[in-house]
């Protein structure tokens, strides 16, 4: 799991940027990871209809509770606060068309051929 | 609108394009990508000692004046005279040149940028003009969700159908669908050095600001840090240090002594 930031002390805290910045970097990959991965099960699965988005936000939700679970207990201590942690790359545009890519692909591939 | 039929489509069409092309995109951005490693040396750093001085010199004024309180008075009186006294280091007529010079006058920087576009946009381009010669005219997949008519000059390029449901798209649209997909893909395969193409793009649209790491005009720079030095107040927060360490240490004593 990414390490830790540096000291707290209250108010200010110290936030060690090398440590940041892989935490950051880690998160990001993970959110591609997810996108990609529920972007081929939906498209096996042959959903059809704006509905699909949802999926999509539901799987980088468990990716989010996935890596509470997994390690980052405090997560107002790994990244800033809990918005960062739930809403970091879910709008941005390169998660969001892998997983449009990849459900097209693989919805083609077995639904319409 | 025909969104209730659905077309059938040929499992031809599958075997020898979908796919193929889907594999041919990914090739080519995996050789882009490597091109863009071997070719990308680091830009010359052409700087002469002038220049690294007079910058560093402007950083360790401002250093001077944010942690001016920690040293004594003469310490910082010396430093100031130094830096913007009568015969002090930002009276001198700096050397580097302005940033609109360095850029005309330096051709290596160009050949850089040069490179740069060339490794990245011209196979792209190029790609896109075989996919376009090669696989025109046909439909050859379907989105799967419904889309508003607006898309279909988007989607559809070369077909002028009006009854086709907007949900079907051209080779030339998954192109580019494809080349914007990828991305996230190639960010999980080489995890750093990536997006290359976006971030010439939004280079080229501020070519001033990303350029010269210089800084911008160093004349002007020197004339504010020596105003902001005269200006200056000093106050040496340790003066009283000793004494204020005494009244502590007194306090505790009384304070274990109850």
């Amino acid at each position: 799991m990414p390490p830790k930031k540096g000291a707290k002390s209250k108010p200010d805290e110290l936030i060690n940027p090398a440590a940041y910045k892989a935490n950051f970097q880690a998160l990001g990959f993970l959110r591609n990871f997810v996108a990609i991965i529920s972007g081929i099960v939906v498209g096996i699965c042959g959903v059809v209809g704006w509905h699909g988005f949802v999926y999509h936000f539901v799987a980088q939700l468990a990716c989010a509770a996935a890596m509470i679970l997994k390690g980052c207990t405090h997560p107002p201590s790994y990244f800033v606060s809990w918005n960062t942690l739930l809403f970091f790359g879910v709008f941005s545009s390169t998660t969001m068309l892998s997983y449009i890519l990849f459900w097209m692909i693989f919805y083609n591939l077995c639904h319409v051929f | 609108m025909a969104g209730a039929h659905p077309l059938l489509l040929s499992s031809d069409v599958r075997d020898w394009v979908f796919i193929p092309l889907t594999l041919a995109i990914v090739l080519m951005k995996l050789l882009t990508q490597y091109m863009h490693q071997l070719f990308n040396s680091p830009p010359p750093n052409n700087k002469e000692l002038k220049e690294v001085r007079e910058m560093q010199a402007v950083t360790r004024s401002g250093r001077l004046r944010g942690a001016a309180r920690f040293i004594p008075e003469t310490s910082f009186k010396m430093r100031k005279e130094y830096f913007a006294g009568e015969k002090g280091f930002f009276t001198q007529k700096p050397v580097t040149r302005s940033p609109q010079e360095a850029m005309a006058t330096d051709p290596s920087m160009m050949v850089d940028m040069m490179k740069k576009n060339l490794t990245g946009m011209v196979p792209q381009l190029g790609m896109g003009m075989v996919v376009n010669f090669f696989f025109q005219g046909f439909v050859i997949g379907k989105v799967p969700f419904p889309l508003s008519p607006r898309f279909k000059p988007m989607l559809q390029r070369g077909i002028d159908l009006a009854s086709l449901d907007v949900s079907y798209f051209t080779s030339l649209s998954y192109y580019i669908l494809l080349l914007f997909g990828l991305r996230g893909l190639f960010s999980l395969v080489f995890r750093d050095e990536v997006v290359d193409e976006t971030e010439m793009m939004k280079r080229q649209m501020n070519p001033m600001a990303a350029a010269n790491p210089m800084g911008v005009d160093m004349e002007a720079m020197f004339k504010q840090e020596r105003t902001a030095l005269n200006a200056m107040d000093h106050e040496w927060e340790l003066e009283s240090a000793e004494e204020r360490a005494v009244d502590l240490l007194r306090r505790q004593i009384k304070a274990k002594k109850l």
